[in-house]
């Protein structure tokens, strides 16, 4: 059914890519949010891979593969929002002190911890742990989904739960002064 | 190990317990309501006409531009949100026949949509329901691009014959010209009617003649932004006048260099990325550092840069599992543990600094897939497969004990990229041992 309604969205279709949109919308978006940690920017980025998808469909030769590739223009999208997120704060010196939306929704201290440390990961650590622990994806449909190859997906996982690690301990001393392995000691 | 698959575990169980989202309404909404007016890429100039449309897309895009044409009248006479007196009913939407038939006796769209040129570096704002061919190639002539060319952006009216009404952008390094000396040299029609513009602050010259040119210039790159109405119709002058051109220009912006700090790579540094082309970010990593051109990867042949602390080299490139091989302190030792390697051939190393350390390039290419070593790993650190069967250039130096290699790929199919990956390698600058 999905490869029917590509396949006429292929052809100019609007229509059938409206179907498409609208099955793929949420989980864009979520997946967006959880990369980029704002509601604003995951709008944005969803909407910019949509238009993407229907531009560039044409140039899909496997119609079976619209799933990850939709996952890649998302990804993809994230990378540029998040860059001109990053020029916008370099431009505007506007230090936010104000817990955001997901920290007034999150009460479990546990909770709290981890989603600083994802926080204080790059855009395209959070894109891997985002499509591998909340997706699912397996390192395969991820290496399709980001275009590159499995080893370099094994690797970029391994570093981003390196550097949320260290965002933990950072943070831990940062709180505390001390690490949770320093008190061990 | 275990700590390994503990956090993953806590990752997956935090994801797991974090509430369904559900996209708003209006983010669907938008994007189809964008789509009625994107052409799907199918060869440069594939027509796109009203006849691929059915009904429901007939009357949303009349809807569309029913609506653009009061909208435009609140942006001429008066600007939409301010005082005055009241604005014409909207009307129904209603099919007409072609958008542009109905703008010739009326007046042109508003500037609406937002394009962001990712090889010339600069964004601004063009009519709604106008189509954006994107440059896939740098500007590096001094004769303006023709319409279609892949050098230059166009945003053009596609209810019209094509090249009968467009927006051109193109920009090019000055190459240590004065802004006006670069204007000069530009080919275009003879002219000499002209004004002096500031658009985004940056002084230029607005050429007006049958094509309306703007010419501007920041420190060290050119820019053209260029309105063609061809003389076959001769109502658009009166429609797409001087008055109309300085409203796009007014909504130009120059992107500015992006300069940022690499603080998650073992050895920090801080780095300047030139507005044009805009430069993304592959990854960063600790060990791992990547920019790249996405106006050159949308064209087909990537380009960007690599920096990446290698972590000695290996005993056996092609294993992946092989041990690593630590080499000696200084830059050289790299250079020369590469040339060991069968697979990969070495040729003009020489001397360079990066960040007034002592450095060393290299053009090196590596063949790959033979069945005894299919994929080469060259690098200490756990990193991917070296790239193969493509020239690359490496520039190696020695960061307070540690051996950092930047790599450039794509630069004998993107030109601009040397002088680019050179002007962001100058400026590098590592953070102070602590």
């Amino acid at each position: 059914m999905q490869t029917e309604l590509v396949g006429r969205a292929q052809h100019g279709d609007r229509e059938a890519f409206g179907v498409l949109a609208g099955g793929a919308v949420d989980r864009l978006y979520a997946t967006a949010r959880h990369i980029l940690r704002d509601a604003e920017l995951a709008e944005d980025a969803t909407q910019e891979a949509l238009v993407r998808a229907w531009r560039d469909l044409p140039a899909l030769r496997d119609a079976e593969r619209f799933d990850a590739w939709l996952y890649r223009l998302l990804v993809n999208a994230c990378n540029d929002v998040g860059r001109r997120r990053r020029r916008w704060r370099a431009e505007i010196t506007v230090v936010s002190t104000e817990p955001s939306e997901l920290d007034r929704a999150t009460e479990l201290a546990d909770r709290d911890e981890l989603e600083r440390g994802l926080r204080r990961l790059t855009d395209a650590q959070r894109s891997v742990l985002v499509l591998s622990f909340y997706r699912g994806l397996s390192p395969t449909e991820m290496a399709d989904a980001l275009d590159i190859p499995v080893g370099t997906v094994k690797s970029r996982l391994h570093y981003a739960i390196d550097a949320l690690r260290a965002a933990l301990a950072a943070d831990e001393r940062s709180v505390t002064g001390t690490t949770r392995e320093e008190r061990m000691a | 190990m275990t700590a390994n698959t503990n956090l993953e575990r806590r990752v997956a169980e935090h994801y797991a317990s974090e509430p369904q989202l559900r996209a708003p309404d209006r983010v669907l909404h938008a994007a189809l309501a964008s789509i009625e007016t994107t052409r799907q890429r199918r060869g440069l100039l594939a027509p796109w006409r009203f006849a691929y449309m059915n009904a429901y897309t007939k009357v949303a895009a009349a809807a569309v531009v029913a609506i653009a044409i009061v909208a435009l009248g609140l942006w001429r006479f008066g600007g939409i949100g301010t005082t005055g007196p009241s604005p014409t009913p909207i009307p129904s939407p209603t099919p007409i026949p072609s958008p542009t038939a109905a703008l010739s006796a009326s007046q042109p769209p508003p500037p609406t949509g937002t394009f962001t040129s990712n090889m010339h570096g600069i964004t601004m704002s063009f009519p709604t329901g106008w189509a954006v061919t994107e440059a896939t190639a740098p500007w590096t002539t001094l004769e303006l691009a023709g319409f279609g060319d892949t050098a230059a952006d166009f945003i053009y009216d596609e209810g019209l014959d094509d090249g009968h009404l467009f927006l051109e952008i193109a920009s090019q390094p000055l190459a240590g010209a004065s802004g006006p000396a670069w204007a000069d040299t530009i080919v275009d029609e003879p002219c000499e009617t002209s004004a002096t513009i500031t658009v985004d602050g940056a002084q230029g010259l607005l050429i007006a003649c049958t094509r309306l040119r703007a010419m501007f210039w920041s420190e060290d790159r050119g820019y053209v932004v260029l309105l063609h109405r061809s003389p076959d119709e001769a109502w658009l002058d009166d429609v797409y006048d001087t008055a109309w051109f300085e409203g796009v220009l007014a909504t130009v912006q120059i992107l500015p260099p992006v300069i940022g700090t690499a603080d998650t790579f073992v050895r920090p540094f801080d780095y300047v990325l030139p507005g044009a082309p805009v430069f993304d970010y592959g990854a960063t990593e600790a060990t791992y550092w990547e920019v790249r051109v996405p106006a050159y990867n949308n064209a087909g042949h990537p380009g960007g840069l690599i920096a990446q602390a290698i972590g000695g080299g290996r005993v056996d490139p092609c294993d992946a599992e092989s041990a690593v091989l630590p080499l000696d302190p200084g830059p050289d030792s790299v250079i020369q543990y590469l040339r060991t390697i069968p697979e990969l051939t070495v040729t003009n190393a020489s001397d360079t600094t990066v960040d007034g350390r002592p450095a060393r390039q290299a053009t090196v290419t590596a063949t790959g897939g033979g069945a005894d070593c299919a994929e080469l790993y060259l690098w200490g650190e756990l990193t991917e497969s070296f790239i193969t069967d493509l020239e690359l250039r490496l520039v190696v130096l020695d960061v307070d004990g540690e051996h950092v290699a930047v790599t450039i790929y794509g630069e004998p199919e993107n030109p601009e990229l040397p002088s680019l990956a050179d002007a962001i390698i100058g400026s590098f600058q590592f953070a102070p041992t602590e």
